[in-house]
């Protein structure tokens, strides 16, 4: 495919990815649930294709108060990966992790950010992971970096990076939930569009689906 | 009634009182103000990337790229009526919030690198420059009011201040 051009996904595909976005967010959910020692459930409500410039904030608006964890993705197919949770979610992890309830209005001391590191670091591997173990070839996660900022400024960020290398992205979106509260997370996979004919190839052969038809 | 227009990733427009421009949650794109002070009119463009010639099929979307939206601008600023001679330039965004180490990371940040083409793109066709609030690592809002030229922006932890 030639870069710039428009990927149509047959709603087979966008079925597989999904369901592969799913099997990820499940084991990211299993591990965030270890980590918090309470049940947390997780969804995964679309695999869309969009032009990046239409990735809106999902939680409260543009200026909502996020933590976001981002990561580049490395391997076969290569691509962003972005864990954000709304400022009600920082709280509740952040009591759960550190014992403790961060100041409200203050800037998050090191000791919470490295905590919100790490929390990123590991949904995002075990969501990789299985992503990986699905689609048959590795995907390794970069060192997570950390944004503590409106929720718009943190998705247009991330959609412009991805921007540069493509003109469209698929993207997975995961919802995570706490029994009893509503602690809402989400998380995007971004692939590269190379990446995506990789991820359908691999999907394919893993589900049985009829093969893309070679583009002419 | 008076409207405060939202303008998107990619996307540009013009505004006459009362009605306002706004940007709400901006990082590391660029937002170009044009204001013309005699026919109260401003205009917002919001890009995302430096150059359109850098990818295929870009010259389609001229608002998405820092140069393209320069010339985009003020056409649509002239045919709503201002004139060149009149119209100053304003910058704001281009912030670089998050940084990646090693092989993820480029000699400059895609923030640097929107703010450094909208300026020299302003300087090429020769738009005076007036005021920025670029670079950093906050994401910010702003809203652009064509009646008096007041550019109001503000980030998460920051009060506003007037550009």
């Amino acid at each position: 495919m030639e870069p710039g051009e428009k990927l149509s996904l047959r709603p087979l595909e966008l079925d597989a990815l999904r369901e592969a976005g799913n099997m990820g967010a499940g084991r990211a959910a299993t591990a965030l649930s270890q980590m918090l020692g309470r049940p947390v459930s997780m969804d995964v409500p679309s695999a869309s294709v969009l032009p990046l410039e239409q990735l809106s904030a999902p939680l409260g608006g543009p200026e909502a108060l996020v933590g976001a964890t981002y990561f580049r993705v490395h391997g076969d197919a290569p691509g962003r990966l972005l864990l954000m949770l709304g400022e009600k979610s920082l709280a509740t992890v952040l009591t759960a992790l550190l014992g403790r309830v961060p100041a409200a209005g203050q800037p998050l001391d090191l000791e919470a950010q490295s905590a919100l590191k790490e929390l990123g670091n590991i949904l995002c591997s075990q969501y990789l992971n299985a992503l990986a173990d699905f689609l048959g070839f590795p995907l390794l996660p970069s060192v997570p970096s950390l944004a503590i900022d409106m929720a718009g400024s943190v998705l247009q960020s991330v959609a412009a990076d991805a921007a540069e290398s493509g003109a469209q992205a698929l993207v997975i979106e995961a919802r995570f939930r706490q029994s009893g509260q509503e602690v809402p997370m989400f998380l995007y996979y971004l692939p590269e569009p190379g990446s995506l004919e990789t991820m359908l190839a691999a999907l394919a052969k893993a589900t049985g689906m009829d093969p893309r038809e070679p583009r002419g | 009634m008076a409207e405060v227009w939202r303008v998107g990733m990619a996307d540009l427009q013009v505004a006459r009182p009362p009605d306002r421009l706004a940007v709400y949650g901006l990082g590391s794109c660029v937002v170009l103000v044009l204001w013309d002070a005699e026919a109260k009119l401003a205009g917002v463009a919001h890009s995302m990337l430096p150059t359109a010639a850098a990818q295929p099929g870009g010259e389609s979307q001229p608002a998405k790229f820092c140069d393209t939206a320069v010339g985009a601008l003020l056409s649509a600023m002239e045919a709503a009526g201002a004139k060149r001679e009149r119209m100053v330039a304003r910058l704001v965004g281009g912030s670089n919030m998050f940084s990646f180490t090693g092989r993820d990371s480029g000699p400059l940040t895609l923030g640097d690198r929107n703010a450094f083409a909208s300026r020299e793109t302003l300087r090429a066709w020769g738009l005076p420059l007036r005021g920025e609030d670029t670079g950093g690592d906050k994401g910010r809002s702003l809203e652009m009011d064509p009646s008096d030229g007041t550019l109001k922006v503000w980030s998460a932890t920051q009060s506003p201040r007037w550009l």
